[in-house]
């Protein structure tokens, strides 16, 4: 089946062959760039958190009223969710995974030189470990005498030691072991010594769009203040206790009275948060872009639904000039196939003038040529298996039966 | 002949059933992606005011430090410093009506033993707020011009608060605890159709504000400034104290954190206030302050809002997929009805031959066009009201369910205009997609088409 | 060359079972000129379908050059039209989209020669028709007669072993109908085998042996196969000076 006849028929189907370039070029165009903001959104999405996070509470109160005595209000919060049935452990914490939108540059160097490393640092006490659930990688963990707990205007002693997530310690120091090394978690504060090594466990959102996602080191402190949000508290529950716990927690915490909680929630529904923006944008654009194909593809089916009918003599009288079933449904692939190549060819350049032109429309327009080659195998795909079904109706036609 | 026209249509369109299906579906789908997200943009650009929305004005004044960019939109440009604001409120102006607005939080307590305290996202403003922009009471009413001078202990909440404290009883006069001060409730806030918070600036969409008080009332409880605040870059460094710390601070400072919506009804008050509120600068200049040339901008809500609009850049994307999407859908529409009209040649020579002109041809198929269209239109608005019902479930997924379905689902609506566009946009693209084919299938000389098949 | 035997076509509804061909036994020799004639729905068009191999019997059997067709698949079929049978129609079949020379080549592409082969044969088959010069025409930029003409250069492009002709001029006028008759007489002359369905005795008259269909059956055939198979050129000779 040689090009020279398909050519030459086309040449007689102009405004067709133009449509139908012309759809599988903007189809190819708009899919592509759905694509593109796609894996730019989807990027790290639900990565593994390293966390049980259906076993954990996360719950926070704040006082309204002057000159509480927070000091003794965090003793009493701690002393209560502790004793609460189905609690296991405690700490108060700065921030909590996966919401640890609080992204600090800490150092390896003090002086204004240094070189800064993104990273979440949360604040807890020596339960930390037990409360998240994760494992030293390498040396221990932090002793209680070394938790500093303070009022943060009159405190003048910070903590001596701190953990590093193993990403960090692994972006900071690369193979060398970080334990005994000296880290700032501010530039030129006081430093501390690296003392343990832990697990990874999931930040959030902000370290994850730039990929660093498990950056973090726990410092072990309890700092509290008028001009600062009080410390929350992270709990780990026995199995399964978490979501039955939430209104014990709330209980707890409103026996301090002169304050509100302003969070009180499992760490499932914090992590779905922290994704849930990414993941419904992206299943809009791949929705539309899936029946934007599928319309495509249906109407391609239609087209040549169309042709066929149009053709039945020509195909009877090239049956009986001795075209077999085969050649018939091979002349129509082939035809389509020209014309969908020459389409997406078209829509290659379509779609990179655009994501030249807008770049944001692409999501931070990060051109992705193997991309669009992938959607440009599948429209073609598409548009092979929507031609397959009238083709072989085609195929079946009776010769004796139109031409004559 | 129309009913002969639209007999004909429909014999034509039941002749094809799969072609007349497949240009409906395209029709339709485009029609749906576009119509979802115009009904977004649509009920976005609603004018929160009315016809005022055009006669309300955001007064600012570039308080800057010398060294600041060039701004050439009001969107960029700060607010007003809590000294302009209240100069310019006192002065006599050509402004009908005026409000001062910023925003906070209040904790909200009954006296009852057995509530907790709620957090309320908060207006701080003047009484004039509830006349300028319409807002609708549904118990009590805002409060007097005394309460404004004397900072009274007062204050309007919203029919969702007042479920959440009274149960929806009529609670004027009942007192609540803000923070811990006590106020007196004037009154009830009726639902507030507004799509968006314009009166601070911040168009968000989202948590109503849920308490409205006296700026007086505001400022002696020291309440917080979770409002957009503008400072100089030397004065950056006290933000947190501006934000929370002693309010006297920020008072004093020359940062911007004030809202002063005036109302104009006439081009010629609008030019007397920009007149004033430029006299005012040249003479505050005297005094040594307003370091930077003089550029006041003076845009009604209505500009503010479209700025907002045009600066959703998650939505413009939405837009511009939506807009290339439907395009496509209407090649594939325009190529399925060229489809379908071709196979009428023969008919159409037919009927030439038989005597129909060929004016009175292009009549029968533009009404089988627009018999589609209006199909199609129709199917488009149901499958636009599934794709807003799904954007809205998006929606209330994504926010985490953390908001009243009541207080967003307006956004995701259809209305009659935008029914009637759709059906407007479906007959229109349909007669532009099948102008092409029936003009090709019409202009086909008789005679050859008869003779062989 | 085909031997037909006990051949019958039935079309089956749920109900009825018509017999279009029944019974047919038929012998024709190499070089001849057969002429099928007979009224309107007698079978000859169903006749010339089963004998080109376009629709299948139900009954009998039918042997091309000695093998039975019978239970041949599709492509085995279509293989044996290709290289074995031209077919010319009343109304030309040409396709309208491909130029005169493009519209000869189409049986060629499906037997696979290469392009040199493929253009040689073209291009003698336009001679044999007279119409060498027009291979870029469109068939609708050319006469009645002229289509035909090219219809009959493709089916002889192949060099089939006969030719089935169905109302070759049926839709000329009788000045073109001359013509066209002339080249397929030529055509027989040379040595191909012509099966023609006719309703005009004119043309019949010129065959070397008339077949005449009524009923699905064939009910006469003046002159046996054995006489015919001498007689081609001579009959050709004759009813051309008749002309």
């Amino acid at each position: 089946m040689g090009l020279r006849p398909l050519l030459l028929s086309l040449k007689q189907n102009k405004f067709f062959a133009l449509l139908i370039i012309l759809q599988v070029a903007l189809t190819l165009a708009a899919v592509s760039h759905s694509v593109f903001s796609t894996t730019v959104l989807l990027k790290d999405w639900n990565v593994p958190s390293g966390l049980d996070d259906e076993n954990l509470v996360y719950a926070g109160a704040q006082f309204f009223i002057q000159n509480p005595d927070r000091q003794s209000a965090i003793i009493n919060d701690l002393q209560n969710l502790r004793s609460l049935p189905g609690v296991e452990s405690v700490t108060t914490t700065n921030q909590t995974p996966f919401a640890a939108e609080n992204v600090s540059s800490v150092f390896k160097a003090s002086g204004d030189q240094a070189q800064r490393y993104l990273a979440a640092v949360f604040e807890m006490n020596s339960a930390a470990l037990d409360v998240l659930g994760i494992e030293l990688v390498a040396g221990r963990g932090f002793r209680d005498n070394e938790v500093v707990r303070a009022e943060l205007s009159g405190t003048t002693e910070y903590p001596a030691v701190v953990m590093l997530s193993e990403a960090l310690a692994e972006d900071m120091f690369g193979d060398e072991s970080a334990l005994g090394k000296t880290f700032w978690p501010v530039s030129n504060a006081q430093p501390a010594e690296i003392i343990g090594v832990y697990e990874n466990i999931m930040t959030g959102e902000r370290l994850n769009g730039i990929g660093k996602s498990y950056n973090s080191a726990i410092r072990p402190m309890v700092l509290w203040s008028a001009n600062r949000f009080d410390p929350s508290y992270l709990i780990r529950t026995e199995p399964g206790a978490a979501p039955a716990l939430l209104e014990d927690v709330r209980s707890a915490l409103y026996t301090q009275r002169g304050r509100y909680l302003y969070i009180n929630e499992v760490l499932t529904r914090t992590q779905k948060r922290m994704y849930d923006g990414r993941g419904s944008q992206s299943m809009v654009m791949l929705t539309i872009s899936a029946v934007l194909i599928l319309i495509t593809g249906l109407g391609m089916a239609g087209l040549v639904s169309f042709l066929v009918r149009q053709r039945r003599k020509q195909i009877g009288i090239r049956r009986a000039l001795g075209a077999t079933k085969a050649d018939i449904l091979r002349y129509f692939l082939a035809e389509n196939s020209l014309l969908t190549v020459v389409g997406l060819v078209l829509g290659i350049f379509i779609t990179i003038a655009i994501a030249l032109k807008f770049p944001a429309l692409s999501g931070d327009g990060s051109l992705r040529y193997d991309l669009i080659l992938m959607v440009a195998i599948l429209l073609w795909l598409i548009n092979v298996f929507a031609v397959f079904w009238p083709a072989r109706r085609a195929a079946n036609i009776q010769p004796a039966s139109v031409i004559g | 002949m129309l009913a002969y026209n639209l007999q004909l249509a429909w014999l034509s369109l039941k002749e094809h059933p799969a072609l007349t299906a497949l240009a409906v579906a395209a029709i339709a789908i485009g029609l749906g992606i576009l119509m979802t997200i115009q009904a977004q943009s649509h009920q976005m650009q609603s004018l929160p005011v009315g016809e005022d929305s055009d006669n309300i004005y955001l007064v600012q004044i570039d308080n800057r430090d010398s060294n600041a960019p060039n701004v050439a939109e009001s969107f960029e440009m700060p607010s007003l410093s809590y000294r302009d604001a209240m100069n310019l409120m006192a002065a006599e102006t050509a402004a009908q009506q005026q409000t001062t607005v910023w925003k906070t939080r209040g904790i909200v307590n009954t006296f009852a033993q057995d509530r907790n305290p709620v957090r309320a996202p908060a207006v701080v403003t003047t009484r004039e707020f509830f006349s300028l922009f319409k807002v609708p009471f549904l118990y009590g009413s805002g409060w007097s011009a005394e309460a404004d001078e004397q900072g009274a202990q007062v204050a309007v909440i919203t029919r969702s608060l007042n479920n959440a404290l009274f149960g929806g009883a009529d609670s004027v006069g009942q007192k609540i605890t803000i923070i811990e001060s006590v106020a007196t409730i004037v009154g009830v806030l009726d639902d507030w159709p507004i799509k968006s918070q314009f009166y601070d600036r911040s168009f968000f969409r989202g948590f109503a504000d849920d308490l409205f008080l006296p700026q007086g009332f505001a400022l002696n409880m020291n309440l917080p400034r979770y409002t957009r605040i503008d400072c100089r870059p030397a004065d950056m460094p006290r933000m947190p104290a501006y934000r929370l710390g002693n309010v006297q601070a920020l008072i004093n400072s020359e940062c911007s954190w004030i809202n002063l919506w005036v109302k104009l009804p006439s081009s010629e008050a609008v030019q007397d206030y920009q007149d004033f509120v430029s006299s005012y600068v040249d003479e505050q200049k005297t005094l040594g302050r307003f370091p930077r040339e003089k550029n006041n901008f003076l845009d009604s809500i209505v500009t503010h809002q479209n700025i907002a609009l045009s600066n959703d850049s998650r939505f413009k994307l939405y837009q511009r997929l939506a807009w290339f999407f439907a395009g496509v859908c209407l090649l594939n529409a325009i190529v399925i009805l060229l489809a379908k009209f071709i196979r009428k040649t023969k008919e159409v020579a037919l009927r030439r031959a038989l005597g129909a002109r060929r004016n009175t041809l292009l009549m029968q198929y533009l009404v089988e066009l627009v018999v589609i269209g209006i199909i199609g239109g129709l199917l488009g608005i149901v499958l636009a009201y599934l794709g807003l019902q799904g954007m809205l479930e998006i929606y209330l997924y994504a926010t985490d369910y953390m908001l009243p379905r009541n207080t967003v689902d307006q956004l995701y609506s259809l209305d009659w205009k935008l029914v009637q566009t759709a059906l407007l946009i479906g007959i229109c693209s349909t007669v532009i997609a099948g102008l092409y084919p029936i003009w090709k299938v019409c202009n086909i000389a008789p005679a050859p088409q008869l003779k062989t098949d | 060359m085909l031997r037909i035997n006990g051949l019958s076509k039935i079309y089956r509804t749920s109900e009825i079972e018509t017999r279009a061909l029944n019974n047919i036994d038929l012998h024709i020799k190499s070089g001849e000129f057969i002429s099928v004639t007979g009224p309107s729905g007698s079978g000859k068009t169903t006749f010339l379908n089963v004998a080109g191999l376009l629709e299948s019997f139900e009954e009998g059997d039918y042997f091309l050059d000695g093998n039975n067709v019978k239970g041949l698949h599709d492509k085995q079929l279509s293989a044996i039209r290709n290289e074995k049978i031209g077919f010319i129609f009343q109304g030309f079949n040409l396709l309208p989209d491909l130029p005169v020379f493009d519209n000869v080549d189409v049986p060629l592409r499906y037997r696979g020669f290469n392009a040199k082969e493929r253009k040689r044969r073209i291009d003698q088959a336009l001679e044999t028709v007279g119409l060498a010069s027009r291979h870029k025409h469109l068939p609708t930029q050319l006469s009645g007669g002229q289509q035909q003409r090219v219809a009959i250069a493709r089916a002889l492009a192949g060099e089939p072993r006969f030719l089935l002709a169905d109302e070759p001029t049926g839709n000329l006028d009788s000045g073109m109908a001359a013509e066209v008759m002339q080249l397929l007489e030529n055509i027989n002359a040379a040595g191909t085998t012509i099966i023609m369905v006719t309703h005009d005795p004119r043309l019949s008259a010129r065959a070397s042996r008339n077949i005449n269909i009524l009923d699905g059956r064939i009910v006469a055939t003046p002159q046996t196969a054995d006489t015919a198979v001498s007689q081609p050129s001579e009959t050709g000779q004759a009813q051309h000076a008749g002309l």
